[in-house]
């Protein structure tokens, strides 16, 4: 251990180089945003032709917001966090989804939709119009600022303080139950129970994608990430298939051993065909599944294990990258991952750095709520975690950069 | 609501027979898991000439635990104890006898629990939904069982579509599902765990099948002929598979839907190949009509087939054309043995209708339910912990045992068609996977 001394000193240090990293994401947040005084929609602000810009004619208008570039290229090691419960407003929590929009906080529950703004949380259910409580997944369209919800009862839009529902019986949405949602440009994409639906905010007009018009020979979708030109869905029992928007191709990823109790070779192909955790981010594929992670570069696929990396769990519930950086949730913990390093958080405040197979255990003081981990966002240098247990925020700290050793 | 409630009670003493007492038994410290997933022989294990050794061998040899939450909730007090029901129930869908036939089973295994007091004095009740031709649909109804009604297990579905839309509803919502009637192995082939499977599935009558071909009878030119849609699709890759490994990989598979009545089309294809049989993998209806076809074609090679097509109707419109007719089926039901004869005896009263697969595993299914209940507590989570803790079950069909996934992997039957009726026997086994079933 460290002397009194040499620990404040290494304190100090550290606190200047969180310091230097929050000023660095500032002054990106801002680059990022057009300016500092650009002023940004938000699915709570009214309506209006400044809070709806039309996407461009030579691309989509949309920040990359996933392509944001890492504040440090390895996983940050949160050091303090601070979790929130039903005891500070939160209708459930059991937290199912969040969502950073800016300064908002967003988390889907299995009682309502909450969102914390200024300190307090405040709860939205179905007397406020959601489809159903139980909301699965949240998303942000950048370019509009509303927010789109994915419930057990069809899928919403939060829009200028209104919510608007699709279910599959009112609109094109290929079923009620919605497990993903992605972002690209005008178009929602949603994967539901039955098929990926993609909805044109402009032309108001849906498509649908299941097992009858497309490669995928299941229509059980579980998650989808859109970025660049490529749709990614995870598909439940068809592994990954791919859709390019420039060609219009569909192309599929399967687990080329063909069993699916077996994996043959580390690192051949995804190692199962059930994915329900997908995230698309800087040309890097991140699929989770119940047997581990894999990641695909667009050449290559690398899988990781429980057994041979810092993955805290093989069951993978959500993926989400941010830069080069993936954090997975799994069912004993959070992970984070930049290709070198992996950084594990647990319930009791463990934490696990492993470098080249070797693992180094920390305790925190402060902990994520639950180590059943259900979705992760990014707001600057801090993370929201959602998890069964409520939903833990976690921030950089003097102390982090003892839990990095 | 007590009115109903007592009503429910007095009703299932009234049409309860003596209880069966097939409370799923609870070991203090459960056996060791079998190793080898789903009781597969020495020769079918995949990739086992290999020289290098796959990077995972089993992923399935562990149960999943659930990590998530639930199981620290206090048990609530219900008026009645729900059970959902999920299962096609359209008589115009080729698939609704077997749904009907398994609620049948259901709904006498409630009767009989409430008769015999329900869940400490609380009556358990059905919660009947009806899965549609589209497979969504089935999604909405499971959500629709756990947040409206409020079920504390679910048993389902009768084809695996549904039953695997149903399965990944589960782990948004937790809640415990008893399959007893999809038999497509991949419906466990992900590491949920909330899902106990009490009828054997397409591996076991895939091994048992291709034992017989191949190795009892020594076949080697072996065509086949399978309906077109998911179930066939699945249950016919570990035969094709376990063809392969055993040296006499299947030269022509061609298929039919669901509903066709004329098959020459694809059987002159399977003619010209002059096999030494033919599996016909299809329900009763598209079998019989096939051998009919077959027959009247001059093709009269033995026809082994699937456990579906085991049921009366086979025989009824085929006469003696049936004959010889084999396939691998889960149970035998012109066992003596108590619990069958109880089951059988009590059924006919009851429905008027003699029980068949479906039913049984429905009933069986739902004492498994019933008793996972009645051991952890009105909490989903603990119910599923239950379930999972079960090594061996005493049911209608047998003695269950299941494997590390969950799966019962019981020894099976061959029922063959001997003077215009079934006689069973017990499935040739292969290397090894006896030795294995006992361990269990």
């Amino acid at each position: 251990m460290f002397s009194p001394k040499t620990r404040n000193a290494r304190r100090a240090a550290a606190t200047a180089a969180s310091l230097l990293l929050l000023a660095h994401a500032a002054r990106y947040a801002r680059s990022a945003s057009g300016g500092a005084s650009a002023p940004r929609p938000s699915a709570l602000s009214q309506p209006g032709p400044a809070a709806r810009p039309v996407a461009s004619a030579v691309g989509f208008a949309h920040v990359r917001r996933e392509a944001e570039p890492s504040k440090a290229q390895m996983p940050l090691s949160y050091a303090e966090w601070k979790s929130y419960t039903v005891k500070d407003g939160l209708p459930s929590n059991e937290v199912k989804c969040v969502r950073v929009d800016g300064t908002r906080i967003w988390a889907g529950t299995d009682q309502g939709l909450a969102c914390f703004e200024n300190g307090a949380w405040r709860t939205y259910g179905v007397k406020d119009g959601l489809p159903h409580r139980v909301v699965l997944t949240l998303e942000v369209a950048q370019d509009t600022g509303d927010l789109w919800i994915g419930t057990a009862g069809g899928l919403a839009r939060l829009s200028g303080g209104l919510i608007e529902k699709f279910t599959q019986t009112t609109s094109g949405l290929s079923n009620d139950l919605v497990y993903g949602i992605s972002c690209l440009g005008p178009d929602v994409w949603v994967a539901t129970a039955s098929g990926v639906s993609r909805y044109n905010t402009r032309t108001k007009n849906w498509s649908l994608f299941d097992h009858t018009n497309t490669i995928m020979f299941e229509p059980w979708c579980y998650a989808v990430s859109a970025h660049d030109d490529l749709v990614y869905v995870g598909v439940w029992g068809a592994g990954v298939v791919e859709y390019n928007l420039k060609t219009g191709y569909w192309r599929d990823y399967h687990d080329p051993d063909g069993e699916t109790e077996v994996c043959l070779f580390k690192d051949a192909g995804i190692t199962h065909e059930v994915i329900p955790a997908v995230s698309y981010v800087n040309g890097r594929l991140w699929a989770g599944s119940y047997f581990g992670l894999s990641t695909y570069d667009g050449r290559h696929w690398k899988n990781y294990f429980k057994k041979d990396s810092g993955l805290a769990s093989d069951f993978v519930n959500f993926v989400r990258a941010s830069g080069d950086v993936g954090w997975i949730c799994t069912d004993d913990g959070l992970s984070g991952f930049n290709g070198r390093e992996w950084i594990t958080y647990r319930k009791n405040g463990e934490v696990v750095r492993t470098v080249n197979g070797h693992a180094v255990k920390t305790r925190l003081p402060s902990a994520l709520a639950d180590s059943y981990t259900f979705g992760v966002d990014f707001q600057g240098d801090s993370l929201w975690v959602a998890t069964a247990g409520g939903i833990s925020h976690g921030t950089l700290g003097p102390a982090g950069t003892l839990a990095r050793r | 609501m007590k009115l109903q409630a007592a009503a429910l009670l007095a009703l299932g003493a009234i049409m309860a027979a003596p209880p069966l007492g097939a409370a799923p038994r609870h070991p203090a410290a459960p056996a060791p898991r079998d190793p080898y997933y789903a009781n597969t022989p020495d020769e079918l294990i995949p990739y086992r000439r290999m020289k290098i050794k796959p990077y995972e061998r089993n992923f399935y040899a562990k149960p999943q635990k659930w990590n998530g939450p639930g199981r620290d909730e206090p048990d609530a007090k219900p008026r009645t104890v729900r059970f959902g029901f999920l299962g096609t129930l359209d008589p115009a869908n080729p698939l609704g006898a077997f749904g009907k036939q398994m609620l049948q089973g259901c709904q006498l295994a409630i009767a009989e629990a409430n008769g015999a007091g329900g869940y400490k004095g609380t009556p358990f009740e059905l919660m009947i939904h009806a899965d549609r031709a589209r497979w969504g649909d089935s999604s909405n109804e499971m959500v629709r069982m756990v947040c409206n009604d409020q079920v504390y297990g679910v048993l389902g579905s009768v084809d695996s579509a549904n039953s695997h839309v149903m399965m990944r509803v589960t782990l948004k919502f937790p809640v415990p599902v008893v399959n007893s009637a999809t038999t497509d192995q991949t419906l466990m082939e992900h590491r949920v765990p909330f899902i106990t499977r009490v009828i054997p599935d397409d591996r076991q009558y895939a091994y048992a099948t291709a034992w017989e071909l191949f190795r009892v009878k020594h076949f080697h030119n072996v065509a086949m002929i399978r309906i077109n849609n998911r179930d066939g699709r699945f249950a016919i890759r570990k035969l094709v598979d376990a063809a392969r490994r055993l040296g006499s990989p299947i030269p022509v598979e061609v298929r039919f839907n669901d509903g066709d009545s004329d098959f020459s089309e694809q059987l002159s294809h399977i003619k010209p190949v002059s096999p030494d049989a033919v599996i016909v993998w299809g329900n009763p209806r598209e079998t019989a009509l096939i051998v009919k076809q077959m027959r009247s074609m001059g093709m009269n090679q033995p026809i082994y087939g699937w456990f579906r097509a085991v049921e009366p109707d086979l025989l009824a419109h085929t006469g003696q054309l049936m004959e010889g007719f084999t396939a691998a089926v889960p149970m035998n039901p012109t066992s003596r043995s108590p619990r069958w004869t109880h089951f059988r005896a009590a059924y006919l009263r009851r429905f008027h209708q003699e029980p068949d697969t479906f039913a049984t595993y429905g009933y069986d299914g739902m004492n498994a339910l019933i008793g996972a209940t009645r051991t952890a507590g009105l909490n989903r989570v603990r119910i599923s912990d239950a379930l999972e803790k079960l090594n061996t079950l005493e049911g209608a069909s047998g003695t269950l045992r299941f494997d590390g996934g969950r799966s019962n992997i019981c020894p099976i039957y061959m029922a063959e068609v001997r003077h215009g009726r079934f006689v069973y026997r017990p499935a040739p086994t292969a290397n090894g996977a006896a030795n294995r079933t006992a361990v269990r």
